[in-house]
């Protein structure tokens, strides 16, 4: 019994010892991550280095316009591939125009538009291989300043990054987790047949549309219209906000076909400076790039972890026959869809590892005609008979017909 | 400390090595007990169930636990032990080394979004302990010790989080590391 009861005084004891000295302990929590140090240049360097340079290798590629025998390939932060398509099945990347900060392009009348942070510049490209600066627009994107946390003050232009991994100590406290997530712009597909060889096509994950001598611009909460008549001399003519959180715009006739996070709306451009919201179609908080033709519009929304959110991947499609008023017609499950286009009947969607080649005669039966596996498809543009799409390899471009494509080319990526 | 432990379990392993050469007697040992843990942040619950082999006066086997301190979590683990003297009280040296795998709960959900992701951390842990017979089988065993277990998670930097510092891109994965430090008291059978 003593040494049943010495047993119970030892246990006792030692819970007692254990919780008492565990104030000797310190629980302690890290947070690691890359930090980036900008490396500036003044915007008087950076205008004077916008011009043909030699060719790079293409790391990282972006969004895309194609101007007859020329592709402009966006290299995401860093400026503008010229690729020389005069033979599909073998083209060449002649040379590189470099513009810090740049991800959206567009052209109209051999100028190249680009976003160089909060200015776009006018870029002359009747010589792709001697591209001349002709003109900028300052602060049209103002949101734009504010970088990787940092404030870019006027006059300096960021042109480079410093990476470092980074760790540093946090209270264990404040190491719970918080959920800031709200979606962010995803962008670019492909846009319809205003293709004449003055005006470059733009994808549906663009945020720049070139709608008769208008430029649209748009980025999260605004609408920006730039007055390219004089296309070497583009004027900010009108701004509007857009009161939700806009990723994408596709231009077909005079309407304009923007996607956000939230929904879709359609603008008329009666007034072109200030273009009307007549129609808008809505819908859980999804990533939605879109493309119309004359009676419907094509969405394809997808989620994601830190941007678009939602469970949904699919396509929607809608009648617009009546602008104000659009009407589901049919939702296509998909796997995870970004950019599409549509050419004729032939719809193509770029839906995770692949891309997925449609009959869409029929708007309420669009079937399944081919799918050619391509590692994280991002962007298509079909176009003439040539799709050219963007993955996380390489730009790949097929030819087409009767809803079948053959493969012509790929240009590698060069990983960074 | 990582490196203390895995030293440690090192020259066990050896030392286990050389014994299993002697012609010992090797029997299948189960060893399960319930405890506390006692750190900075709390006072938890803690249930351990240990299988293996014992030979003379070693023993090793794989643990798995249940651990509620700060975040739950499943360790799996690696336990190697020895017993000293031939006292009815025979006091005993042990060191752990393994995987803590991480579990959502309430304090951490499964995200919805992906907004967050839960990774596994090491875990591991030494101290000492008294065993004493109760039968011809089963013995009583308690244990006081350290124990460390790592909970990680990370998490996008997105657009509007608040306390996202300059340099750090919206798109960059942020690493958390919690380190928990406790003292382990656990109180159980070996059979």
């Amino acid at each position: 019994m003593k040494k049943k009861m010495l047993a119970v005084k030892l246990l006792a004891f030692t819970v007692t010892i254990t919780v008492f000295l565990s104030g000797c302990l310190k629980d302690t929590a890290t947070r690691t991550y890359k930090l980036y140090r900008p490396v500036y240049a003044t915007t008087q360097q950076v205008m004077a280095s916008v011009k043909s340079d030699v060719a790079k290798p293409v790391s990282e590629a972006g969004k895309m316009v194609i101007l007859n025998n020329y592709i402009y390939l966006n290299e995401v932060g860093k400026g503008v591939h010229v690729i020389d398509n005069t033979n599909p099945a073998s083209p060449v990347n002649k040379a590189f125009i470099p513009i810090p900060g740049n991800e959206d392009v567009a052209i109209k009348d051999n100028i190249l538009y680009a976003d160089c942070y909060t200015d776009l510049f006018a870029i002359d490209i009747s010589n792709p291989a001697n591209a001349v600066l002709k003109d900028t627009i300052k602060n049209i994107f103002p949101e734009r300043k504010y970088i990787n946390g940092y404030i870019i003050e006027t006059g300096k232009v960021v042109v480079d990054w410093n990476i470092s991994d980074t760790t540093f100590s946090v209270d264990v406290a404040d190491g719970t987790w918080m959920w800031g997530g709200w979606a962010f712009a995803s962008a670019s597909s492909m846009q319809s047949a205003i293709g004449k060889s003055s005006v470059g096509v733009t994808g549906s994950m663009s945020r720049f549309a070139v709608l008769q001598n208008y430029l649209y611009a748009v980025t999260p909460s605004t609408l920006n219209a730039v007055d390219i008549a004089n296309a070497a001399a583009p004027q900010l003519a009108g701004k509007q906000s857009t009161n939700a959180f806009i990723e994408t715009i596709f231009p077909f006739k005079d309407k304009l076909f923007l996607g956000s996070t939230t929904g879709m709306f359609i603008y008329t451009t009666t007034n072109p400076v200030k273009p009307t919201m007549t129609g808008q179609f809505s819908h859980a908080r999804l990533c939605d790039p879109v493309i119309a033709d004359n009676n419907f519009a094509y969405v394809t929304l997808h989620s994601n972890a830190t941007r678009c959110m939602g469970t949904m991947n699919q396509m929607d499609v809608l009648d617009i026959q009546n602008i104000s008023q659009p009407k589901m017609v049919k939702t296509y499950a998909l796997t995870s869809p970004k950019g599409l286009s549509k050419d004729g009947n032939t719809l193509m969607i770029c839906d995770g590892n692949a891309l997925k080649i449609f009959d869409a005669t029929d708007a309420a039966n669009i079937v399944l005609k081919q799918t050619i596996n391509i590692a994280e498809t991002y962007d298509v543009i079909a176009f003439n008979g040539n799709a050219y799409v963007s993955a996380k390899d390489g730009l790949y471009q097929y030819s087409y017909s009767n809803y079948k494509a053959t493969f012509l080319s790929k240009i590698a990526l060069q990983s960074k | 400390m990582k490196k203390k432990i895995m030293i440690a379990g090192f020259v066990f392993a050896a030392s286990i090595s050389l014994n299993a050469q002697k012609k010992t007697k090797i029997s299948y040992l189960n060893t399960t007990g319930i405890g506390i843990l006692s750190g900075q942040q709390q006072n938890s619950f803690t249930v351990q169930t240990i299988n293996g082999v014992k030979w003379d006066k070693w023993s090793a086997g794989i643990g798995v636990a249940l651990d509620n301190y700060a975040n739950k979590s499943i360790p799996v683990f690696v336990d190697v032990r020895r017993s000293f003297g031939n006292a009815k009280w025979k006091p005993l040296l042990y060191a752990d080394a393994g995987i803590n795998f991480n579990v959502y709960s309430e304090k951490y959900p499964k995200p919805q979004f992906n907004e967050y992701s839960l990774n596994n951390g090491f875990y591991g842990g030494a101290g000492i302990g008294l065993t004493t017979s109760i039968s011809k089988k089963k013995s009583f065993i308690i244990t006081a010790g350290y124990s460390y277990k790592q909970f990680n998670w990370s998490e996008p930097y997105t657009m509007w989080s608040s306390f996202r510092p300059a340099g750090v891109d919206i798109n960059a994965l942020v690493q958390n590391t919690h380190h928990y430090r406790r003292w382990a008291l656990i109180a159980g059978l070996s059979f």
